[in-house]
């Protein structure tokens, strides 16, 4: 981590660069607006990591999630996760073949490249839990066979914030596993009347079409492209920025639980691919400020006082920003 | 007091559980309970209405101020239909000698303005106890659950407002049209304390408000003090031991059975002791007599294994006396009266005066008015590591990073041109850069002033000293003196 980047990582990191930059274009071409929610999912991305997506239906959360896989030609599922949906329905089950007498292994939805479990908050913890060896250790176990799930494998869940009724929330071990938290929040009224008139010119019905983005990149491209971001230089001061950050959630009046150590990763994760996307080979303050809102929202939790006069832990999280010190020598 | 004949399901229960159950008690035994209050309340109160029916206010006053003789008649039904039937009303009218025999004048007097009447109700009435050992009992009973009985106070007493408006409400709909405007006139002739037939519908409609609430208030008192004894006692305890002894008698009356009642009496009688207070006299404890079993247990708890001995040292007013040696004024009420009035004000006044002393020191030492009188933010001594102490910078920036340059430590150059353009924009253009800036803020920063020159040639900094210090990058020569001659104009200028 302090040493500088050699040549041949430079060239990687630029490689990887040059990927990502293809990759937002073409997402671009089918997410109209939301430049912001396309970064923070190619970060997620880029770092190997996975994203909750908070918004109100309608914004385009599984158009993004299809549009990213196309563009690298990867697979995608989705999976509405209701209260009644089971374990197995989403990594798999091993069933009787009466014809050849043999117990066959079925995979579920979850080996894909892109999955999106929608509205994970509808399935109990149980259900929510089936995917918590999947996001950690990239591999799923039925019957006590671990199967490695594909490369680059991504997890894009989405949530309702509005809607609490029948809900189950997500636990915090669970929320620790998500890099980001990104809030997806309706596209600007330039944007949605362009966004409108796109989707309404010469097309059948309301159903985004994905015919303007283009595989600009393969499934071992993204595998590069998360080696590439691995590579990025932090200096050992933003590291200790990060941390400092973190810690600083801990003790914050208006939080009843601050981040944990999860959060200060999360943090030099997400900044190493924000300066990827950014086309640099190193990691900046500015790179941890920048990425602090999504990395750290859903691992703190907000004191009832706080929430009752208003505050959101993006507001808290903002106020954190402003006292911690930027890194000194 | 038998526990086993209770009539409700004996658990500890919440504050609010338990004035549930005392809602629940004044439903399931509504008949007794109202029956009562139509037979006993209802008609003295009627009479107390007409007789003073030329003093409106006076009679609304003496209504509120004798509810609580009237909530000790639904004290008595709950208390006997705790334990079996509920007694008829007519037993009830019976039993007023009883009902009225314990604490009447505390409930009027004393406990009339507590918040929490209803919870210590019982305590007057039904346990029959005076001056020190009732206070002791109360003291010890209310010590939990003091909040759900101000607020079963404080709802009751808004349902009953609310309800006496919903009543006056009600009977001007009521009315019949050609009379609404003369019901209307005798509601606004009794706020004016013309009329007495205004003044008689109010009171009876206080009355029929006061008699829907009242009984539920006393209800909930009555929940929650039968709840505490609850905790207490443990007579949830006492009636599973009871019935674990019942049940091994019936099915083997044998030496064992003989034990477990013993072990059981000892038990019971250990909880006895524990959770009440009665005066007697001091048992003999007699090995294998569970009737002495409560001696027993109270040689094993006086044992060094039991109890928790401590010593604390705090602060206790000391008991004096007043000294009445001094020379008083002449006052006009009672010497020794005013005296300690006086002295009491006394006191007080120095103590004021000490605090507001303190506090004024505290304030000036924290916050000295002599420093930083102008109220501007505090510019940050370092910010990324730098030293912006204007008095650590060379006199001759330019030259002394040109030097480091030269020497081939190019990172100090950077360092000292960016930490001259820093203060520079605190010390001269008076930015405000907090202590949390980042390199970004500080270009964001610099982008609100208009000296567009001056935002580019930050730029460039910022871009090369953010190379150098976050990526390690070298900072080529021609880059640094591309630099150093953006910077040389501001840097060497003297400051004003």
């Amino acid at each position: 981590m302090s040493s500088t980047p050699d040549a041949t990582r430079t060239a990687a990191i630029e490689a990887g660069a040059a990927l990502l930059a293809r990759l937002r274009t073409q997402i671009g071409n089918a997410i109209v607006g939301q430049a912001r929610v396309v970064d923070e999912v190619l970060i997620t991305v880029a770092a190997g990591g996975h994203a909750l997506l908070e918004g109100v239906p309608g914004i385009g959360k599984t158009l993004l999630a299809r549009a990213l896989a196309r563009a690298f030609r990867g697979e995608t599922s989705r999976v509405q996760f209701t209260p009644d949906l089971m374990p197995a329905d989403i990594v798999g089950h091993m069933l009787y073949e009466a014809r050849s007498g043999e117990m066959k292994l079925r995979r579920g939805p979850i080996f894909t490249h892109v999955f999106l479990a929608d509205e994970i908050n509808r399935s109990p913890a149980k259900t929510q839990a089936a995917l918590l060896e999947a996001m950690q250790e990239r591999q799923v176990t039925i019957e006590g066979e671990s199967l490695a799930l594909p490369a680059p494998f991504v997890v894009l869940a989405t949530q309702n914030p509005i809607e609490m009724e029948g809900t189950y929330p997500l636990p915090e071990a669970q929320l620790d596993r998500f890099l980001l938290k990104i809030r997806v929040d309706y596209p600007s009224e330039r944007e949605e009347v362009e966004l409108t008139r796109f989707v309404t010119n010469g097309r059948v019905g309301d159903a985004f079409a994905l015919d303007d983005v283009e595989a600009v990149a393969t499934r071992a491209d993204v595998v590069e492209i998360q080696e590439a971001t691995a590579g990025v230089f932090v200096d050992e001061s933003v590291v200790e920025y990060a941390v400092r950050i973190t810690r600083a959630t801990r003790s914050r009046s208006g939080l009843s639980m601050g981040s944990g150590p999860r959060g200060g990763l999360a943090l030099v994760r997400a900044a190493r691919a924000s300066a990827l996307l950014d086309g640099r080979s190193f990691v900046t303050p500015d790179d941890i400020k920048d990425v602090a809102p999504a990395a750290l929202r859903h691992r703190v939790q907000l004191e009832a006082s706080a929430d009752l006069e208003g505050r959101s832990t993006d507001d808290v999280v903002g106020d954190v920003l402003a006292e911690v010190e930027a890194p000194r020598e | 007091m038998q526990a086993e004949e209770l009539r409700i399901a004996a658990h500890p229960r919440s504050g609010w559980e338990a004035v549930d159950l005392g809602f629940a008690m004044a439903r399931a035994w509504w008949r007794p309970i109202w029956g009562a209050w139509f037979l006993i309340v209802i008609p003295i109160a009627a009479a107390l209405i007409v007789g003073l029916r030329g003093h409106p206010w006076w009679t609304l006053f003496i209504l509120w101020w004798l509810r609580p003789v009237a909530g000790r008649i639904v004290l008595h039904v709950l208390g006997r239909a705790l334990f079996s039937d509920p007694p008829s009303p007519v037993a009830t009218l019976r039993a007023l000698p009883e009902i009225f025999r314990n604490g009447v004048l505390a409930s009027l007097t004393v406990a009339r303005f507590s918040p929490t009447r209803c919870y210590a109700l019982p305590i007057l009435q039904l346990e029959g106890l005076q001056g020190d050992a009732r206070r002791e009992r109360t003291r010890i009973l209310t010590r939990a659950e003091l909040g759900p009985a101000a607020s079963l106070h404080s709802i009751c007493a808004h349902l009953n407002g609310a309800l006496i408006l919903a009543l006056l409400v009600f009977t001007l709909w009521l009315a019949p049209e050609a009379l609404a405007e003369q019901v209307f006139l005798l509601f606004q002739n009794w706020f004016d304390g013309d009329t007495t037939a205004g003044g008689l519908l109010v009171a009876f409609l206080y009355l029929i408000g006061t008699s829907v609430v009242e009984p539920f208030l006393i209800a909930g008192g009555f929940g929650l003090y039968v709840n505490r004894r609850m905790w207490l006692e443990g007579w949830d305890v006492e009636i599973a031991l009871r019935r674990l002894t019942r049940r091994y008698e019936q099915r083997a009356p044998s030496r064992f059975v003989e034990n477990a009642r013993r072990d059981v009496g000892a038990t019971l009688l250990l909880l006895t002791l524990f959770t009440s207070t009665p005066a007697r006299a001091e048992p003999v404890c007699v090995p294998d007599d569970p009737s002495s079993a409560g001696a027993c247990s109270g040689e094993v708890l006086a044992g060094e294994e039991f109890g928790r001995w401590e010593d604390v040292d705090r602060w206790m007013l000391r008991e004096f006396e007043w000294d009445m040696d001094w020379d008083w004024p002449e006052w006009k009420f009672g010497d020794r009266f005013g005296a300690i009035v006086a002295g009491i004000a006394e006191v007080l006044l120095w103590v004021a005066l000490a605090v507001g002393l303190i506090l004024l020191v505290a304030r000036v030492i924290r916050d000295p008015p002599w420093e930083d009188a102008s109220g501007d933010p505090v510019s940050p001594i370092t910010l990324f590591g730098l030293d912006l102490d204007p008095k650590a910078l060379p006199a001759d920036v330019i030259g002394a990073a040109r030097e480091a340059f030269a020497s081939g430590d190019a990172t100090r150059a950077i360092s000292l041109l960016y930490r001259g353009a820093l203060v520079l924009l605190i010390e001269r253009r008076e930015l405000e850069i907090p202590a949390s800036a980042t390199e970004g803020d500080c270009a964001r920063i610099v982008r609100t002033t208009s000296d567009m020159l001056l935002v580019d040639d930050f730029g460039a900094l910022n871009d090369a000293w953010i190379l150098s210090r976050y990526a390690r990058a070298p900072i080529g020569a021609e880059t640094f003196k591309d630099l150093c001659q953006r910077w040389a104009p501001r840097l060497l200028e003297p400051a004003s």
